[in-house]
């Protein structure tokens, strides 16, 4: 009796093993498999590194510089330096950072306040005529080409588009609005200004039509600090 | 099982092979990435105020670096777009808008490709003393977060605007490719405080994947892949954000190496 179940058991043996193979030898394909992929992505760049080591070049002294020609590379170095350096202007200028809407205002070189501002939405505005308007705060350098106090706002045709409001015609009486830019307004240009806000409990938001708005401690300062020609960077 | 072990010593056989084959392909790019470098940067503009010279002498070399560097950043002030000023022995990454710094952050980490030092030294002084430009960029973030707004067609359809949400969600993570061939990694300095672990080995890992998938494809082809050495760059995840946002699309960038 014993005998007939090591037999049936051998047998059984016997009938597994080509599966047990097959297991063995797809774990083995899996695992070379994902042993090259991580050598490609992780182990290579570093054996690239090691053999641009080797490639590693000696500087060699092909053409050995004198006395006069090392005072004529400081001299270059000092002269670029100062090229360089005269770009930052002498006069106050202003920073507006609108990924984070902060501010920062110089003077003499010297960073005199710094605070937060409201900088354009991002927003694509889609009108039912086909027209679009995007709410940015355009980038790069600009300059103050006008200054007021008092400002009244005139609205824009998007003002109307974006409340549902019929577009009235260009000298409308309704187009007007006092009170609502602040006391100062500055201008860069292009219809952008630099203004106060009743909508202070946005400051350090991304909020805007791509003005520039500042609360109204701020604003003083900046239109005081800032004069006709002064220099906005805005990144 | 006199089989299995057959096929066991066969699969080792293979494995050696297919990585000693796939190594071969990339060293042969390393070589040719060099030669295309030293070639592309060898000759001298024809109004070049200096030109450098390969020199043993550290300090002629330092004033060689420094000329380069200044020069870059005057070449770079030129242009009317904001440009980025990566001086790697300061650790400070800087924005610059007409040559005046407007945003200065400090790089927490970082590591130069070897290549550099591999390089011809006129050729690295001469690539140096140029603004690189942006060619193509990947990353985590949209370079213009643009949300679109439908007009409403009259007042009772109207609602004002929400508030906006300002907290830094998403993973900060990109890379610029760049004139010279050199690609520039940026990563988020510490991504575990944020819970952005996860998203930046993804990130990591997707490009990798990209790299190993072109590196198969040359290999198997008999073609040398394409090799771009590398600078990888870890910054706070805020100044992450404000630079990829702050540059243009063909972005001028300024490298201070040594």
């Amino acid at each position: 009796m014993e005998q007939v179940t090591d037999n049936s058991t051998k047998v059984e043996v016997a009938k597994k093993r080509p599966v047990l193979r097959f297991f063995i030898g797809l774990s083995i394909t899996l695992t070379s498999i994902i042993l090259i992929v991580v050598f490609v992505l992780y182990a290579l760049s570093g054996i690239k590194e090691s053999y641009l080591d080797l490639q590693k070049t000696s500087a060699v002294d092909t053409a050995s510089l004198n006395q006069k020609q090392i005072a004529r590379l400081d001299n270059l170095i000092k002269k670029n330096s100062q090229k360089f350096n005269n770009l930052t202007p002498a006069q106050p200028y202003f920073i507006v950072n609108t990924t984070y809407n902060r501010f920062k205002l110089y003077k003499n070189k010297k960073q005199i306040r710094e605070g937060f501002c409201s900088t354009g939405s991002y927003t694509l505005l889609k009108g039912h005529d086909k027209r679009q308007w995007i709410f940015k705060t355009p980038k790069g350098l600009y300059k103050i080409i006008g200054k007021v106090t008092n400002p009244v706002w005139r609205r824009p045709d998007w003002s109307f588009v974006e409340e549902g409001l019929p577009i009235p015609s260009q000298n409308d009486p309704v187009r007007w609005e006092a009170g609502v830019l602040g006391d100062y307004a500055l201008s860069i240009g292009d219809g952008y200004l630099i203004h106060g806000t009743i909508y202070k409990r946005f400051l350090g938001m991304p909020v805007t039509h791509g003005c520039i708005r500042m609360n109204d401690e701020d604003l003083e300062a900046v239109y005081k600090t800032l004069d006709f020609g002064s220099k906005v960077y805005i990144f | 099982m006199k089989r299995f072990r057959v096929l066991l010593i066969i699969s080792a056989i293979l494995l050696v092979l297919i990585i000693s084959f796939i190594s071969t392909f990339e060293i042969l790019s390393v070589n040719q990435a060099i030669e295309e470098f030293n070639s592309k940067f060898s000759t001298n503009p024809e109004k070049a105020e200096y030109n450098f010279v390969s020199t043993s002498d550290s300090s002629i070399s330092a004033k060689q670096i420094a000329y380069a560097y200044i020069n870059a950043q005057l070449e770079a002030s030129k242009s009317d777009s904001i440009s980025l000023t990566l001086n790697f022995p300061d650790s400070s990454a800087n924005l610059m808008i007409k040559g005046v710094v407007v945003h200065s952050a400090k790089i927490e980490s970082y590591k130069l490709s070897r290549f550099i030092n591999a390089v011809d030294e006129v050729a690295l002084y001469k690539m140096l003393s140029l603004p690189l430009h942006v060619t193509g960029h990947i990353s985590t973030i949209p370079k213009v977060p643009l949300m679109v707004k439908i007009a409403p067609k009259d007042t009772s359809e109207y609602t004002p605007d929400v508030v906006p949400d300002t907290t830094d969600i998403d993973a900060v993570n990109f890379i610029f490719e760049t004139s010279a061939g050199i690609q520039l990694y940026f990563y988020e300095s510490n991504p575990r405080e944020s819970a952005d672990g996860m998203k930046q080995f993804k990130f990591d890992f997707r490009d990798r994947v990209n790299s190993g998938y072109e590196l198969f494809r040359s290999a198997f082809t008999f073609k040398k892949p394409k090799y771009q050495p590398e600078i990888r760059i870890k910054l706070n995840k805020r100044d992450a954000k404000m630079i990829y946002r702050a540059l243009p699309e063909n972005a001028d960038i300024v490298l201070k190496v040594r």
